[in-house]
């Protein structure tokens, strides 16, 4: 009984761990919600598979410091993507950018897709033939 | 052909000309109806998706062999200016160096350590061997170190630096696109970035990967 309640309690304490700490945030509102939502879409690159939003590591709580910094200079979000891919490359980026050498990347899927149809009605269509 | 299924997307792939009606039910899956057509094409059949396995498998060979990291970041920096730093001199009484120092009359390593940093104490025997073999400057990048760890660093690993500055905030470590210590950039005389070693910086590197350039910067 007491190990199922500590359990329990466990599992109602296990909140969602946000990284940004609350020394780290802007007092205005609005530009705090701008740097979040930045944050969400550059990649951390030590952890490579988590955005700085959410990564712990010393090197995304530096940049989500040059976020906000950037930011309150008045920075542009483009700006800002901007100055970190000239130094990181589009892999900073947690989506990257449609451009050329990219397009297979974002084409694939619905070229894949497609073809995948295409062969479902094809064989929809021999099927109907042979009756 | 006597086996079960083809891979239909393939067929529509190396040969469209067989999806007329009478081909399409060559890719039947029943074997009787299937087997009028296919002695004809049947070897092609039998070997297109080992072909097709043997490209793909070519694609993942190439760069697998080559070594790299695919997962690491690329360099954008390399050809293009190095960036700025102004950073103060990380001991008393020690050179430091500034953006404008960056160009000059000798090729120029910056090397980011820390003294923190285990793998940094490993690469300091080879920063000393290229010291005394070559004709360049080594410039040190130190990150979010304190000066008196430092001192201590530099005694006992000996300080192949001709001039340190100290990053406090990790500003500049950023502004020059690292992830992390130790990191190694080859600087020509232009002030021109022209390679980042990501990683500790041992002899095999060198001689592949810098040796080549800085000759070339002769």
């Amino acid at each position: 009984m007491i190990r199922r309640m500590l359990l329990a309690l466990i599992l109602f304490l296990a909140f969602p761990a946000y990284a940004v700490e609350p020394s780290e945030m802007l007092k205005d509102k609005t530009l705090e919600q701008r740097a979040r939502d930045v944050s969400r879409n550059l990649r951390c690159l030590v952890c490579r598979g988590e955005d700085i939003d959410s990564s712990h590591a010393e090197l995304a709580a530096d940049l989500r410091r040059l976020v906000r910094e950037r930011i309150v200079e008045g920075d542009t979000d483009d700006q800002i993507y901007a100055y970190l891919r000239a130094r990181y490359g589009d892999y900073v980026l947690m989506r990257p950018p449609m451009e050329g050498k990219t397009t297979v990347l974002w084409l694939a899927p619905v070229v894949v897709f497609c073809a995948g149809f295409a062969v479902v009605l094809l064989r929809r269509a021999r099927e109907g033939m042979e009756k | 052909m006597r086996n079960k299924r083809k891979p239909v997307a393939l067929d529509l792939v190396l040969h469209p000309e067989v999806f007329h009606a009478d081909a399409l039910v060559h890719v039947d899956q029943k074997a009787d109806s299937a087997s009028q057509i296919s002695n004809s094409k049947g070897a092609l059949y039998r070997f297109a998706p080992f072909v097709l396995f043997l490209i793909i498998a070519a694609l993942c060979a190439f760069p697998l062999l080559k070594g790299a990291d695919p997962s690491a970041p690329s360099s954008p920096l390399i050809g293009k200016p190095a960036p700025r730093i102004n950073l103060p001199p990380a001991l008393n009484g020690m050179e430091g160096f500034e953006t404008e120092n960056l160009r000059g009359k000798k090729p120029i390593l910056v090397n980011f350590f820390a003294s923190w940093c285990g793998s940094c104490r490993g690469e300091q025997a080879v920063l000393e061997k290229i010291y005394t073999s070559e004709d360049i400057l080594i410039f040190g990048v130190d990150l979010k170190d304190q000066p008196k760890a430092l001192e201590i660093f530099l005694a006992e690993t000996g300080n192949p630096f001709d001039a340190v500055v100290a990053d406090k905030d990790g500003r500049a470590a950023i502004d020059w696109g690292t992830t992390g210590v130790p990191e190694t950039f080859l600087i020509d005389r232009e002030g021109i970035v022209r390679y980042q070693h990501t990683g500790p910086l041992t002899e095999d590197v060198w001689t592949r990967s810098f040796l080549p350039l800085v000759e070339a910067m002769k």
